[in-house]
């Protein structure tokens, strides 16, 4: 097992003669079917050759493009690395950055004082934190560079070396967390968990390797292992802003989605969200659309599709969440689901509006019928009696079932029409 | 060890209250204001080339009320309606960020 590296001019800057070593070895790469990992330390073009920096740069975006799907690539970035140099890393499947070291930006600090009178320091324009935490373009944030190359060593572990294989197996081990996972979520509703407890507590040896961990942390993405296979975890995480879709995180599962489906890796999702983040903020900055990315990735992923529905499931994210409708292979259900066009106060004001205006005690009345929507609607068992829900299953189950689920799944084959490719909303 | 319990905050999605952490980006993020058609905002932070208006005076829709220099081009500002230059916020040669309240209008009264 071997992997090609790239280097970038440490301290240096690319021309046309170092990019052609770099697209040698990214063509290498793609044709043998192994991993391309670049490390990224670069000023920039060139300036003395011109266009020809210029069309390295490009040639290498290409070759990302291309090799896209096909290869994992992997980019570690353990220095500056601005303007052209940065679009190579955005455009490769992972990136690492390291604390005080990776430096990301289009257009340096000098030249926005310049043009625009901002002033900030290269730190806190593209420093490490700052692509981990805000723009999500760092997958993996690391203190030092060790802790940077065993996250990624972890990460190759985990995945394919190619689109035309499955992730190695390994020995399956049961899951070590102390916490029982039905005791995880409390009986109130309103209060928050961490849904990593529950992955911790369904994986094998509770390993998870997180993906995007500082970005978008109301939804929560990696790799773990089910029977010592790889499977990608996507699952809303209501310690974070209740667990609620927004723009970034629709946009990180939508892309973790696409990664899964191109390398053959089950996706299983935990679903507890109660709905999309309200806000004039999120509506123009257009959550409509990011919003679809989810919609569009889940349907369009062949690979094997398993939710389970924790707790709440409320209207469109209901749908989003890798429901029957968009595909899933199996769906499960905890007995305290809440699967319902909205949350039962929402729905019974609407709904019971009559009963509880024409009443004695309005406040009475209200949780009389938000009592009632709960047993009518809010339950796992309408969807399960349409056939929408699987089964509905005790937590301590959920392991056992998904192993059951994946197993039968092992060899599944679904079409999809012809196509070029799809039109996502980008 | 015991665990530090985190200061969960009241969030509210739609009809119901949950107990949660806010992320950073979140904590920072732009309020809405509604925008008000009297006043003149830069969309693009840039320096102040010209100003061809002055306070008090009356100008009708579409006449030029000032240059901004941004992006390698003059862009010209020019008068949304017709009202009065209440107040103005800029001086020639000063360099704005983007957001900067240039000018401000009024309406016209009907004597």
């Amino acid at each position: 097992m071997y992997l090609c590296s790239r280097f970038y001019g440490m301290g240096g800057s690319l021309g046309l003669k170092h990019a052609r070593k770099i697209t040698k070895i990214m063509d290498h790469a793609l044709k043998m079917k192994v991993p391309c990992i670049g490390i990224n330390d670069s000023g920039g073009a060139r300036i003395q050759e011109g266009i020809g920096a210029l069309a390295g740069y490009g040639e290498i975006f290409y070759r990302n493009t291309m090799a896209s799907g096909v290869i994992p690539q992997i980019s570690v970035i353990l220095g500056p690395c601005a303007g052209g140099a940065v679009y190579s890393p955005a455009l490769t499947d992972f990136v690492f950055v390291v604390e005080n070291i990776s430096k990301m930006f289009i257009t340096g600090p000098n030249v926005i004082e310049t043009v625009l009178g901002e002033k900030i320091s290269q730190e806190d324009l593209g420093g490490a934190r700052v692509h981990a935490e805000i723009t999500g373009n760092a997958h993996f944030y690391a203190l030092s560079e060790m802790e940077c190359f065993d996250q990624i060593k972890t990460l190759v572990s985990l995945i394919p070396h190619s689109n035309q294989e499955k992730a190695v197996s390994v020995e399956p081990k049961e899951p070590v967390s102390k916490k029982n996972i039905e005791n995880i979520i409390p009986s109130d509703p309103k209060q928050p968990y961490d849904v990593r407890e529950v992955i911790a507590a369904l994986t094998d040896d509770s390993k998870f390797l997180e993906v995007h961990e500082l970005w978008a942390a109301n939804i929560v993405v990696g790799f773990g292992r089910l029977n010592g296979d790889t499977i990608g975890f996507v699952a809303n995480q209501p310690l974070y802003l209740a667990g609620v879709l927004d723009c970034d995180a629709s946009d990180k599962a939508a892309r973790f989605i696409r990664y899964c489906d191109a390398f053959n890796i089950p996706i299983v999702t935990l679903e507890d969200m109660p709905g999309y983040l309200p806000g004039v903020d999120q509506e123009h900055a257009g959550v409509i659309r990011h919003g679809a990315k989810v919609l569009y990735a889940y349907s369009e992923a062949t690979v094997p599709k398993i939710t389970v529905i924790l707790r709440k499931a409320y209207g469109g994210g209901y749908i989003a969440m890798n429901s029957r409708h968009l595909g899933a292979d199996f769906m499960f259900a905890w007995p305290g689901a809440e699967i319902a066009v909205m949350g039962p106060e929402g729905a019974a004001n609407i709904i019971f509006r009559k009963e509880i205006m024409e009443a004695e005690d309005e406040n009475a009345m209200r949780q009389l019928k938000v009592q009632e929507y709960i047993e009518k609607f809010a339950n796992p068992y309408v969807a399960a009696s349409k056939g929408y829900i699987d089964a509905v299953i005790e937590p301590m189950e959920t392991r056992d079932m998904l192993l059951h689920a994946l197993q039968v799944s092992m060899h599944k084959d679904d079409f999809r029409p012809a196509k070029k490719h799809g039109i996502p909303p980008f | 060890m015991e665990k530090e319990k985190p200061e969960y905050v009241d969030f509210a999605v739609t009809a119901r209250k949950y107990k949660t952490l806010l992320t950073t980006k979140y904590q920072n993020r732009k309020q809405w204001v509604n925008p008000s058609p009297y006043d003149v905002q830069s969309i693009i932070p840039g320096t102040i080339l010209d100003v061809f208006v002055k306070e008090g005076e009356i100008v009708e829709e579409g006449a030029p009320i000032l240059t901004l220099e941004a992006m390698k081009m003059i862009n010209r500002i020019e008068m949304p309606f017709t009202a009065r230059i209440k107040k103005i916020n800029v001086e020639v040669g000063v360099r704005i960020p983007k957001d900067t309240l240039m000018i401000e209008l009024e309406a016209i009264d009907n004597e």
